[in-house]
């Protein structure tokens, strides 16, 4: 229900900043974040969560095949990471 | 003190249990939804409802079954306490971005002094208006703030519009905007009081403001004077971040079976007596009074009370003074479905107070090194680690030691209840 789950792997800064770096998602997508637009705490109502999004220019990979995906919106909550 | 001119406002998140859990159930945010009780245990009553719950005229305090009769495709969400003070943190931390002035009054009410503020982030409307933007776009919840010069027409003011608007109660408009609404609408007037005011012909805030003080002071005491204070835009008391919300303790419940026994009660009383004792001595409080609320099987409900010889924090001078109180001062008729036992009158544990000559002051010492001593194996080693063998017979009656009502989760924050 709008709401995927995802793996992240993520840089923890000095400054208690948390920045994802890769994701994939509960079935097997894969994608690099090559930028992270903008991060700030948000709900999700399509989703039902309340917490940080970051929307995130990103590269998938499809059968070695590089797709760019702007836009992405990637969020963290209690429950742990999910895309919208 | 707050100065004269200063900006309160009164944070007010609607509808707070029903919206948190609209927020994680997209799929049921259209359809009328009520938090409620845990029905198994009895506690099937509406704790929060949703907008659309709202029309089909459910009420908050109502059991289920009489929601579902109002309306049939009615979604009962179980309440999540945690899930509830999780955003209530979320919610004081926006709020300290404003000010670090919030005194919590209730899990889903905040009071903000936003005098020092205004400077910073504009006056009080903008900063209310921000304050509702970032709940709804952070939170995805929404929030009403009443704005005022003071803390009485700050929540006057929020209870005006609903839901997530700015209100304004201004010291050039509250004669336009106050004084015309009932009496009852004002904090410290309930149904009780209103009454009574009714029959004094005084029927608005504005009447209150201008009735006669001799008559107030005769009917109210001088509760009565502050009511007529408060109805002038006269309140001055300061909002208090360190303040704990707090004029009594208590423990109630809904009994798993309605008593009808003296014993039973008496049981009941013990057993609640000896969670408010736990939660006075983990604050560093004695009380001075009892008060225990009954309501019987016709959900009628009466609070009788009686102060004690010395302050105290003793579950068994609690408990005693408790069922003292209703057997001398209850009729007990009808079958008892819920007991309250509440610590009143409250002070601080260290404060003096006099003794006579002739109690055993010794023995009630030990008695607190004792109950103090099983404070400790609960720290350690859980809540029902240790109980008196007089309370082992009221677990079924109460639920375990140190059950929290549930309908007020702010133990969880405060260990009080308010």
């Amino acid at each position: 229900m709008g709401k995927v789950k995802t793996a992240v792997l993520a840089h923890f800064t000095l400054d208690e900043q948390v920045i994802p770096l890769r994701l994939e998602t509960e079935d097997g997508a894969r994608l690099k974040i090559d930028r992270v637009r903008d991060a700030r705490p948000a709900a999700s109502l399509k989703a039902g969560a309340s917490g940080v999004r970051y929307i995130c220019d990103c590269t998938a990979y499809n059968d070695g095949e590089e797709v760019p995906v702007d836009g992405l919106r990637l969020f963290r909550d209690d429950d742990g990471w999910f895309l919208e | 003190m707050p100065s004269p001119n200063g900006v309160v406002a009164l944070c007010d998140a609607n509808n707070f249990y029903a919206s948190c859990a609209c927020l994680y159930n997209p799929e049921i945010r259209e359809k009328p939804v009520v938090v409620g009780g845990d029905e198994g245990a009895r506690h099937g009553i509406v704790l929060s409802k949703n907008y659309h719950a709202k029309r089909f005229g459910i009420q908050t305090a109502e059991t289920l079954n009489e929601a579902r009769r109002k309306c049939r495709d009615l979604v009962v969400v179980r309440a999540d306490f945690d899930l509830y003070l999780r955003f209530a943190k979320k919610l004081w931390a926006i709020y300290h971005d404003y000010t670090p002035l919030v005194e919590p009054y209730g899990i889903d009410e905040c009071y903000l002094d936003l005098t020092g503020s205004t400077r910073l982030f504009g006056g009080g409307k903008e900063i209310g208006d921000d304050i509702r933007r970032r709940v709804r776009e952070e939170l995805g919840i929404t929030v009403t703030v009443g704005v005022s010069f003071n803390k009485v027409f700050a929540k006057l003011a929020s209870d005006l519009i609903k839901p997530d608007a700015t209100v304004l109660i201004t010291k050039e408009n509250y004669k336009e905007t106050a004084w015309p609404l009932p009496a009852s609408r004002m904090i410290f007037v309930g149904s009780e009081t209103y009454r009574k005011l009714l029959a004094m012909d005084i029927y608005t805030i504005g009447d209150l403001a201008k009735a006669d003080e001799e008559r107030l002071k005769l009917r109210f005491g001088k509760n009565g004077l502050l009511l007529k204070i408060y109805a002038n835009g006269y309140d001055m008391s300061p909002v208090d971040p360190g303040a704990v919300p707090v004029n009594g303790v208590s423990h109630s419940n809904t009994l798993p079976y309605d008593a009808t026994t003296p014993e039973e009660v008496r049981s009941a009383i013990y057993m609640l007596s000896e969670g408010v004792a736990i939660r006075l001595r983990s604050q560093g409080l004695k009380c001075n009074g009892v008060q225990i609320y009954i309501r019987d099987n016709e959900m009628a409900s009466v609070i009788r009370q009686g102060q004690l010889q010395y302050p105290t924090y003793l579950a068994g001078e609690i408990a005693a003074k408790g069922f003292e109180v209703f057997t001398e001062k209850y009729r007990f008729v009808k079958p008892i479905r819920t007991i309250g036992v509440k610590a009143i009158s409250l002070q601080d544990q260290f404060k003096m107070y006099q003794l006579d000559l002739f109690g055993d002051h010794t023995h009630r010492e030990r008695l607190e090194r004792a109950e103090q001593a099983m404070d400790d194996i609960r720290a350690r080693f859980g809540k029902n680690a240790v109980m008196k063998a007089g309370n082992l017979g009221s677990k079924d009656l109460t639920g375990h030691l140190g059950h929290n009502s549930e309908t007020n989760p702010l133990i969880e924050l405060y260990d009080i209840h308010t």
